[in-house]
């Protein structure tokens, strides 16, 4: 835990996205409120170079789900090493992927393979930085005001996108 | 707050609160068929997943929300713009610090820790105001809170730090004022350090008290405790009496019945057959006293037992209520015991949160008392500089046109008595080229060298002393050493000239042509010169 320039913030470090919500669901049994913000990864400087944590991820998989998968990971930046067709209808491939990519990677794994497929992830090495990765190529519907959302209101929010929150909820602005 | 995912790229501030008004209905119909898809409730780890840079989860124990960081539309959009001109690639990515095998790393901002739980340790970590408040038991003495020593702390720091800003002025009025200042604040630190003693030994004889009237407590309680065991241990051997002797007449009383038994079936002798068998009558009488004598005894064995039986009742009973009474007065010791336990711990807590704040204000008093000596070194090197100047004025007044007249016929100086062994060697070196021709570039690219000029001449002698490596030119002798007049050496150089002095004598290759050895006494060239001097000399 480093502490950062603001006197109520604290930098958390972790092993992975799992142990930091772990950590905030204790903290909230406990009766903490706190806040969150994105997770990121432990960045080194290498030859003057910004590097990342890189993973190596194998994939096992119905043949089915083959080509959505490699989208997900093309979307992250992930590079394919190897691809293998057992010819029993399951499909092994392993990937070198930015640890940043694999941040909430395993939840739209499971959706999209309707929770069929295995992924495994390790460390590998690090890379120089990738660049940028966006995971989610949609915007946010920011409540802009507080007060109680009546129906009426839900269904033109819903026609601009999917709710996470719904009639009857407080939105809040603080 | 965010209430959903926008299906385009951007983010969408939406009014989610509007009220359709009642006399918003303009068609009966129009409104009847309405689909609402369901909301998708996001849970920890998905709302993690969701964010984006700029926004964050708020967990409360209600509830997980999701948030922008910046909640003003306008302020956000600006930080967004100014964020996206500054970085071109990693945006928001510090430098990697620690570089272990942790994969993911996150912020956490505790904006408010509610207490819900009563009794319940925090999370280490925390500054107290973030702790769960909890209630103060009646049995824990309450922490007196030492509030003058933070202040007093502060006081003293800002004391210190004043200190340091000073040093930078360097007029010696501005320095007595600070030694005085300097001292009156190790005056009062030491006076705190003795209230904070007397505080300290205040609890120490608290803590004394305390540990002898848990030393009382505690023989009492193993009194009361050997007590208790004593009365246990006479009520088992009573109630196993007790047991024996209910066995005892439960086995009579059924060999009683045996015997009734065996009466009526025949098998024992009655009177009837007594008297039909005996033998004379003396016989007939034995045999009848006999028989009577058996019943006697067997109502006799019955009697006894049973007396006894109520007896032994009766007396663990009694046993019984001894131990209710000492199993009481044992655990109530054995509470006062332990109050006096917790006060114990709370003055030792305390005692030792008061020694930390003693060493920490002695180490503070050690740091200002290596402040001052420095400021009366410095003081003291004033005064000498001070002498010294008067003393070249004198020398100058005395030496007239001569300039240099106390240097002897060789051209060269005597070392003063009691210079460190650097300058000793400064001016040795120093002597051994004082007469040597000048030559421009001199000494430049080699130390040794027919002749030397200015800066030369000066790296010649520094060097020899090790206070050099490698000849430096004026413009060099600028940034060379630290900044203002040594204590042994002052070195004054700029663009185009560099002269020093050692020890009160002049070194400068400007005195060579009017004396023929480049030490001299007094004068030398100030206006415009940078003034320097070796570390520690």
């Amino acid at each position: 835990m480093n502490p950062t320039a603001r006197p109520e913030v604290w930098e958390v470090q972790g092993r992975g996205e799992l142990a930091l919500a772990i950590l905030v669901e204790l903290m909230r049994r406990e009766g903490y409120e706190l806040t969150v913000g994105k997770p990121q990864v432990v960045t080194r400087e290498l030859d003057g170079r910004l590097h990342e944590p890189v993973e190596r991820l194998s994939v096992d998989t119905p043949e089915d789900y083959v080509g959505v998968i490699t989208q997900l990971l093309a979307l992250r930046k992930g590079r394919m090493e190897q691809m293998i067709n057992h010819g029993t209808g399951w499909v092994r491939m392993e990937y070198l992927v930015p640890a940043r990519g694999l941040i909430g990677f395993r939840t739209e794994f499971l959706t999209e393979t309707r929770g069929t497929g295995l992924v495994h992830y390790v460390f590998d090495r690090w890379e120089p930085w990738h660049g940028e990765i966006r995971t989610r190529g949609s915007g946010s519907l920011v409540a802009d005001r507080r007060g109680r959302s009546p129906p009426s209101r839900c269904t033109t929010c819903s026609s601009a996108g999917r709710c996470s929150s719904g009639p009857g909820r407080r939105s809040t602005k603080a | 707050m965010i209430v959903g995912e926008n299906a385009r790229a951007e983010d969408l501030d939406v009014n989610a609160v509007k009220e359709k008004h009642l006399t918003n209905i303009r068609s009966s119909t129009a409104d009847e068929l309405v689909r609402l898809v369901p909301k998708r409730e996001l849970s920890l780890d998905q709302a993690l997943e969701f964010l984006r840079g700029d926004e964050s989860v708020e967990v409360t124990p209600a509830a997980v929300r999701l948030r922008k960081t910046v909640l003003d539309a306008t302020a956000r959009r600006k930080a967004a713009r100014s964020a996206r001109a500054r970085t071109p690639s990693c945006a928001g990515i510090p430098a990697g610090r620690r570089g272990a095998a942790a994969v993911a790393r996150g912020r956490v901002r505790v904006l408010r820790a509610a207490c819900l739980n009563r009794r319940r340790t925090c999370l280490t970590g925390f500054p107290p105001r973030h702790r769960t408040s909890r209630p103060r038991s009646s049995t824990m003495p309450r922490r007196h809170r030492s509030r003058p020593i933070p202040r007093t702390l502060l006081a003293c720091a800002g004391l210190c730090a004043l200190l340091l800003t000073s040093l930078v002025s360097t007029s010696s009025g501005d320095l007595r004022s600070q030694i005085d200042a300097g001292r009156s604040a190790a005056a009062s630190l030491r006076g705190q350090i003795a209230a904070e003693t007397r505080q300290i030994d205040q609890t120490a004889g608290g803590l004394a008290a305390a540990r002898a009237r848990l030393g009382s407590l505690q023989s009492q309680l193993d009194r009361r405790i050997v007590s208790l065991r004593s009365v246990q241990s006479a009520l088992i051997t009573a109630r196993d009496h007790l047991m024996w002797l209910e066995d005892r007449q439960r086995q009579a009383s059924r060999a009683l019945a045996a015997n009734l038994v065996q009466s009526y079936e025949g098998g024992h002798p009655d009177i009837v057959t007594v008297i039909m068998q005996s033998h004379g009558f003396s016989d007939l009488l034995e045999q009848i006293s006999f028989l009577s004598r058996i019943g006697h005894q067997d109502a006799g064995i019955i009697g006894s037992t049973r007396v006894a039986r109520a007896a032994v009742f009766a007396e663990a009973k009694h046993l019984a209520v001894l131990e209710t009474r000492d199993r009481a007065l044992t655990d109530q010791v054995l509470a006062q015991r332990n109050q006096v336990a917790a006060l114990q711990g709370a003055l030792l807590g305390r005692e030792i949160a008061q020694l930390g704040h003693r060493s920490s204000t002695r180490s503070q008093l050690g740091a200002l008392g290596s402040r001052l000596g420095r400021l009366e070194a410095r003081a003291a090197a004033q005064a000498r500089a001070a002498a010294i100047a008067a003393a070249r004025m004198n020398g100058a007044v005395a030496n007239g046109i001569a300039g240099g007249l106390a240097v002897d016929t060789g051209g060269t100086v005597p070392p003063p008595a009691g210079a460190p062994p650097v300058i000793q060697q400064v001016i040795a070196a120093a002597n051994a080229i004082a007469t040597l021709p000048y030559i421009w570039g001199g000494g430049h690219g080699s130390f040794q060298a027919p002749g030397y000029d200015c800066s030369g001449s000066i790296s010649y002698a520094l060097a020899a002393a090790g206070l050099l490596s490698s000849p430096l030119d004026s413009t060099g002798f600028e940034s060379y050493g630290a900044p203002g007049p040594g204590r042994w050496i002052t070195i004054y150089a700029n663009a185009g000239h560099a002269w020093m002095e050692v020890a009160g004598w002049r070194f400068d290759t400007v005195a060579q042509a009017f004396t023929g050895t480049r030490w001299a006494q007094g004068g030398g060239e100030f206006s415009g010169m940078v003034v320097r001097h070796p570390v520690g000399y």
